[in-house]
């Protein structure tokens, strides 16, 4: 039996250093959460002053809606396409900082100093730089490729821009955890390498992805997460939803339920259906990691 | 010929100058140890006949091809890291073979002959399936060392690999290496702070001090013909006694003294010229024994008994000396002892330069000195 086990008489001692974290705990977590469940069982008037118990009809009503339906299908999808690009991405911008010998610290700044920039500013500026019909972006890539741009009224093409920018905004994010994780291969296993003649693109596959594999894991978390509830800020600058609700993303569709049409009980439940989406698909990653991380 | 030569090999860090103009050559089927302190530039020197550094100046031929700037994978050259380098995520097998196909042009059946061979002269059949983690620090070099076995390469170069053992298994292995390589005889240089793993190992062993090859020779050459200062309290265990003394000559005869201390040199015409009439005299512990009335004296500072022998530290003069006495003498911290040295074993060195003037051992002719081998090399520091 360790001494420190019997640092305190009793647990009190204990509870009691234990508790401004508790209070803040449930102050700020818990009882908000909780109360968000309930409000889920309820419809609200103006702004929550009136309430009146329903049961399961805002789940009900919300899971036979086509309009909230076609929003988690495109939410999932929004998910999937931006944690993939924004890891493969970042593994791509990590690896070459991480080979580069020259000019190492300005390479890393500018991959970086888009995720310092905020999401708002971010948002307001690719607005205005991918613009249908004033952008830079769009006028070089209409003169180059020949395409027709006009994300404000096509929807594939809102959402396309939408991805783009949430994956722009999360690469500084990712590159620096892969950095960090590609620094910590040990250098003797590069050697090992060099002295094999192992291709850079095996070595990136064989070697260091494998050895990266528990930063990676946390990655894939986060990004996900960061889909899900980040990328709001980026829709409501840059398309509200649309168009024709294109990127009309679960986190926008709750904010316009709770806050421009007062339904504080729908929003509620989309609130909860969203929290058990993604603490389910946390879940799983973890899970699913546990069995090909190397940690 | 399948050998290693190196010339005027030099590597300079920024303003440190790692390895200093090294003349190396490691004949074919040859083990080769280059010992040195740390910093002395012997794992640098490994690393540039690898290709893991480029060189300052100078060439690097390994089997007769200059190979001073060709890629570390195209040198022929298998190399056993100190910290093992296996790949965490990877089996011993998988270790063994990744990169096997793109160093060698084995065939497949070939590979799994290849593996099977080695891990049986290494003793490790059962182990292929696991992982390092799954892996003691002596497997895992039995590992490392079989993955260099299976690229069969023109070329052993070993980093300290034993180093990260404990001391049993490091004495075990360092047996096996020696097997090893007496089956193998493929030529292998082999780098070590550890004189002793130096002197049992090599065919030959080159001392390296300060980025410079000190001496070349076989390891009892090394111990009883030391041809610098350096070399002389480097090698030994624990190294030679080196004291700095007044030379004075009457006739043939001479001796060194020092304080109250004095011991006579036979043959004192064989000394080489030096400046000056101060000299360094080298005489090693194991040389010295407690003798009525002998011509130096010891108060005695540290006494150690390793069983075998008793370790005894003292001031003589003002020097600091050891000397080696049979186990179990009665010898107390703050006795004086009277000792005497074996007249054909003692040795003198320049003292400004540390280049060895004279080796007694080889003016009487000794039967445990062999006469120097003409390609030993000096450069003095």
């Amino acid at each position: 039996m360790g001494v420190h086990e019997n640092t305190y008489d009793s647990t009190v001692g204990a509870y009691l250093l234990l508790l401004p974290t508790l209070v803040a705990i449930v102050a700020f977590l818990y009882y908000p959460s909780l109360q968000t469940l309930r409000f889920s069982f309820f419809q609200t008037f103006l702004f929550g002053q009136n309430t009146r118990f329903v049961g399961l009809a805002n789940f009900t009503e919300l899971l036979s809606s086509q309009v909230y339906l076609t929003s988690v299908g495109l939410t999932i999808a929004f998910a999937a396409i931006v944690v993939v690009g924004s890891l493969a991405v970042g593994l791509a911008v990590a690896f070459l900082l991480y080979e580069v010998s020259d000019g190492k610290a300005a390479y890393l700044i500018a991959a970086i100093w888009p995720y310092a920039l905020p999401t708002a500013v971010a948002g307001t500026v690719l607005l205005f730089l991918a613009h249908p019909s004033v952008g830079i972006y769009t006028h070089y890539m209409e003169a180059w490729f020949g395409v027709e741009l006009d994300w404000f009224t096509v929807g594939w093409q809102g959402f396309a821009v939408v991805a783009v920018a949430a994956i722009w905004k999360q690469i500084g994010y990712n590159v620096i955890f892969m950095l960090a994780a590609l620094n910590n291969v040990p250098e003797s296993l590069n050697e090992a390498c060099r002295l094999d003649g192992i291709e850079t693109w095996r070595r990136l596959v064989r070697v260091y992805i494998p050895l990266m594999s528990p930063t990676l894991v946390f990655l894939v978390v986060i990004n996900t997460i960061y889909a899900f509830f980040g990328s709001f800020a980026l829709i409501d600058l840059m398309t509200q939803g649309g168009p024709t609700n294109a990127t009309n993303l679960m986190i926008y569709q709750l904010y316009r339920d709770a806050f421009q049409f007062n339904n504080l009980g729908l929003a509620s439940a989309q609130s909860v259906i969203l929290f058990v989406l993604v603490a389910g698909l946390t879940f799983v990653q973890l899970r699913v990691s546990d069995r090909y991380a190397h940690y | 010929m399948t050998g290693i030569t190196t010339t005027d090999l030099v590597k300079r860090f920024d303003d440190v100058t790692a390895v200093d103009g090294v003349d190396l050559n490691v004949r074919e089927g040859e083990f080769l140890v280059l010992v040195g302190p740390s910093g002395c530039g012997k794992s640098t020197t490994l690393r540039l006949l690898a290709g893991l550094e480029s060189p300052t100046a100078g060439a690097v031929e390994i089997a007769d091809e200059d190979v001073t700037t060709a890629s570390p994978s195209d040198r022929d050259v298998a190399m056993v890291f100190q910290n093992y380098a296996l790949y965490p995520h990877m089996t011993a097998r998988e270790n063994m073979t990744f990169g096997l196909k793109t160093a060698t042009d084995f065939s497949a059946d070939a590979v799994d002959d290849r593996i099977a061979e080695a891990a049986g002269i290494l003793d490790i059949e059962d182990l292929l399936d696991r992982t390092p983690s799954a892996l003691s620090g002596g497997e895992q070099q039995r590992v490392a060392i079989g993955r260099a076995l299976v690229r069969d390469p023109e070329v052993f170069l070993m980093d300290e690999p034993l180093s990260n053992l404990d001391a049993k298994l490091r004495v075990q292995m360092r047996a096996e290496l020696a097997e090893l390589h007496a089956e193998l005889q493929t030529t292998t240089l082999y780098v070590t702070h550890d004189q002793v793993e130096a002197m049992t190992l090599g065919d030959r062993v080159a001392v390296m001090y300060d980025g410079e090859i000190q001496q070349i020779a076989p390891p009892q050459q090394l111990y009883d013909a030391p041809e610098t200062r350096f070399v002389a309290e480097f090698i030994g265990s624990p190294g030679m006694n080196t004291v700095e003394g007044t030379l004075k000559r009457r006739g043939d005869a001479a001796h060194v003294t020092w304080g109250e201390n004095s011991l006579s040199l036979p043959s004192a015409g064989a000394v080489k010229p030096y400046a000056g009439d101060r000299v360094v005299l080298g005489v090693r512990p194991e040389d010295l024994t407690q003798e009525m009335g002998g011509p130096l004296s010891m108060e005695v500072t540290v006494t150690e008994p390793l069983g075998d022998s008793l370790l005894t530290r003292g001031v003589v003069g003002d020097t600091e000396m050891e000397v080696s006495l049979p186990p179990r003498s009665a010898v107390d911290v703050g006795d004086v002892l009277s000792l005497t040295a074996d007249p054909q074993r003692l040795h003198l060195f320049d003292i400004e330069t540390g280049a060895a003037l004279y080796h007694s051992a080889e003016t009487v002719g000794s039967d445990a000195a062999e006469p120097p081998v003409a390609d030993t090399q000096r450069s003095t520091t």
